[in-house]
């Protein structure tokens, strides 16, 4: 099994000498939705550090591109692809095609969020050559064990964390506070339908608006399930956890002590 | 100028007929399976080739969806997907609307003559995607809604297959496709025709600590799109295809909006002065929710979005559909759709016939018995009318 956990606000540092294997971090100008983000010459320092601990690190540039900032996504691109980085975690078609171009979708994760959810896509796109591809998180069991087998060792699944469910180019909290001329002081606020008690965080950066599920999905239950038909690439997303929840998660996935 | 299509939506075969009648040079529809809009009435096989022949009448042309993010049952039984395919194709279609790549190998495979074009599910918003997509077989591909002009004008200056654009409708708050709040909200799942709209509730807003930061209602809906004022650009800068949304919507709604937008690319082509408020006016007449342009200036902020309920307004009442008009007898024909009375201020349009206004002093049922209140759903009602008429005019309130 790998063991990823997609860093948020806690870091990365809290977890370097734990039986985590990777870590995802987000890249200022090129990714979206993550609260953690370094820029170029702190990710030299952290590539570092996670080497030192012998983890994996990936690289997320999940931007969906727009066509004002392909140019610039060119030209900068080989800034990140000579870092000793594990790989890349990409969402955009553009983008994919761009590592394509270069011969180095060897190096691409593919995660389109909620798009992959059948054998012929989980197909099509692995076969183009990535690394391997990420599923939707609104699988059921059964369809993930299915789109496994039907791409073996490909395929990676989120196991715990809250799923995101809406990504907007828009940015709806900061137009809502301009509106009603408040002030808008969090990170993260709470949406709660009217006639419903569950509140959805969500969260804004400049390059939009992203809504999470209040309620975690956690897959520990089908661990074994998993790991028998060889989905070993397992995710834990931290937007939204605590250290101390994230060592949790860490030692129930990994068995005994969360720490080496 | 480019010749440009203005391609509509249809729920079914009688807004098929109205969008036909009112301008479109090409309808997409959807099938009963594997299509978006899963509570739109649709079309079996026999409506498509229905659709195709009437189609035909007017050189339009019928593009059907196939544009859901499938799961393993939906394509589980591949052969039933391959003989969707081959029927379509058969039936005279020119092309499928699609979201899942993986189903593109399958449509080459059976029926390599049918155009591919890729649906906004895919969010394409760079000239490299779309590249990518025409490697793939692609012919056209539906750019995202986010795109700027300069940004659908620099796509299709760094790309070679055709672009379809979004000019009206309804626009999702979140990225096509990347929005599955109806999932998890309604058990709907939004990416195969089940969404529910959540983003258009109203939330009450919480901060970090708890506290409710306002008690004015917070919504992530969106004001619908209108881009009269783009369409002459989007005409110079070579798009082929302008796509308005909607096939949930009604026959007045398609007949309003789709002969304003054919009537500005007419006069357009005819170089005439053009102002866009005309049309503005005559769109608000069967629109219900405010409108912006989107992202076709940049960054959305206040200007494009919907803060409270009030902003939802009424639209002029839908009350006759003209069936035919006799030119001897100057007698219309028509079908009743919402409630009138005679002597009551009205007002008619139609694709050849410019918004008149119109009072009917007598009115008759079809055993010719006076009518003083229409107020039977669909009843067939007749009166004579001097302004001549054609099929397919709409009668609305006046405002």
């Amino acid at each position: 099994m790998e063991l990823i956990l997609n860093v948020s606000k806690s870091g990365y540092k809290p977890f370097l000498n734990t039986k985590i294997d990777a870590f995802i971090i987000a890249v200022n100008d090129y990714s979206e939705g993550e609260l953690y983000k370094l820029s170029l010459d702190k990710l030299e320092d952290a590539i570092k550090e996670i080497k030192v601990a012998n983890k994996q690190i990936y690289l997320k540039m999940n931007i969906l591109l727009s066509e004002t900032k392909l140019d610039d996504f060119r030209k900068d691109l080989d800034k990140y692809t000579s870092l000793e980085v594990d790989a890349f975690v990409v969402s955009d078609f553009g983008v994919l095609n761009i590592f394509k171009e270069r011969n180095l979708l060897e190096r691409v994760i593919f995660n389109p969020e909620t798009y992959i959810c059948n054998n012929l896509s989980a197909k099509f796109i692995s076969d183009l050559g990535v690394k391997r591809i990420s599923l939707a998180n609104e699988l059921e069991l059964d369809e993930i064990i299915e789109i496994g087998n039907h791409v073996p060792g490909k395929v990676e699944v989120m196991v715990e964390g809250l799923p995101k469910i809406s990504t907007s180019k828009r940015n709806i909290l900061s137009t809502y506070f301009d509106y009603y001329k408040l002030n808008k002081e969090s990170d993260i606020y709470y949406a709660r339908e009217e006639n419903r008690d569950s509140k959805l965080p969500m969260f804004e950066d400049e390059e939009g608006l992203y809504v999470y599920n209040n309620v975690n999905i956690s897959r520990f239950n089908d661990l074994s399930k998993l790991l028998e038909n060889n989905i070993k690439y397992l995710r834990i997303e931290g937007f939204n956890k605590s250290e101390v929840e994230i060592l949790e998660l860490i030692n129930k996935y990994k068995g005994g002590e969360a720490h080496e | 100028m480019n010749k440009i299509e203005l391609l509509a939506p249809a729920g079914n075969l009688e807004k098929l007929k109205v969008a036909l009648a009112f301008g479109a040079d090409a309808i997409y529809i959807g099938g009963k399976e594997y299509s978006l809009r899963a509570r739109a009435s649709n079309f079996d096989i026999e409506d498509i080739k229905e659709a195709v022949m009437l189609a035909s009448k007017y050189n339009a042309k019928i593009y059907v969806t196939c544009n859901i993010i499938a799961h393993n049952e939906d394509l589980d039984d591949q052969d039933k997907f391959k003989n969707y395919i081959k029927a379509l194709d058969e039936a005279g279609v020119i092309g499928v609307i699609v979201a899942d790549l993986g189903m593109i190998s399958i449509i080459k495979e059976v029926a390599p003559s049918l155009e591919i074009h890729v649906s906004t599910q895919l969010s394409t918003m760079n000239s490299e995607t779309v590249n990518f997509l025409e490697s793939l077989g692609a012919s056209r591909v539906v750019l995202a809604r986010e795109c700027t002009l300069d940004e659908i004008r620099a796509i299709k200056e760094n790309s070679n297959i055709e672009l379809e654009v979004f000019i009206h409708g309804g626009m999702c708050m979140s990225v096509s496709g990347k929005c599955v709040l109806s999932n998890y909200l309604t058990n709907r799942d939004a990416n195969r025709g089940g969404c529910a709209h959540s983003c258009r509730w109203y939330y009450d807003l919480y901060d970090e600590q708890g506290s409710l930061v306002s008690d004015n209602k917070f919504t992530f809906a969106s004001k619908d799109l209108e881009t009269l004022n783009y369409i002459k650009a989007l005409k110079e800068i070579g798009v082929a295809s302008l796509k308005i949304e909607g096939r949930m919507k009604s026959e007045h709604y398609l007949g309003t909006v789709i002969g304003s937008y054919r009537k500005l690319l007419d006069d357009i082509d005819k170089n005439i002065n053009i102002n866009t408020k005309d049309y503005q006016d005559e769109i608000k007449k069967a629109s219900n929710r405010p409108t912006s342009s989107g992202f076709f200036e940049g960054s959305t902020s206040v200007e494009q979005q919907i803060f409270d309920r009030a902003a939802e307004i009424p639209t002029q009442e839908f009350v006759a559909k003209v069936l035919s008009y006799d030119k001897e007898s100057k007698i219309a024909k028509i079908e009743q759709r919402n409630n009138f009375n005679l002597e009551q201020e009205l007002e008619v349009f139609g694709p050849k016939l410019k918004t008149t206004n119109l009072v009917i002093r007598e009115l008759y049922d079809e055993d010719n018995n006076p009518v003083v209140v229409a107020r039977h759903a669909k009843q067939i009602l007749y009166f004579k009318s001097d302004l001549e008429l054609n099929e397919y005019d709409m009668i609305r309130v006046k405002k």
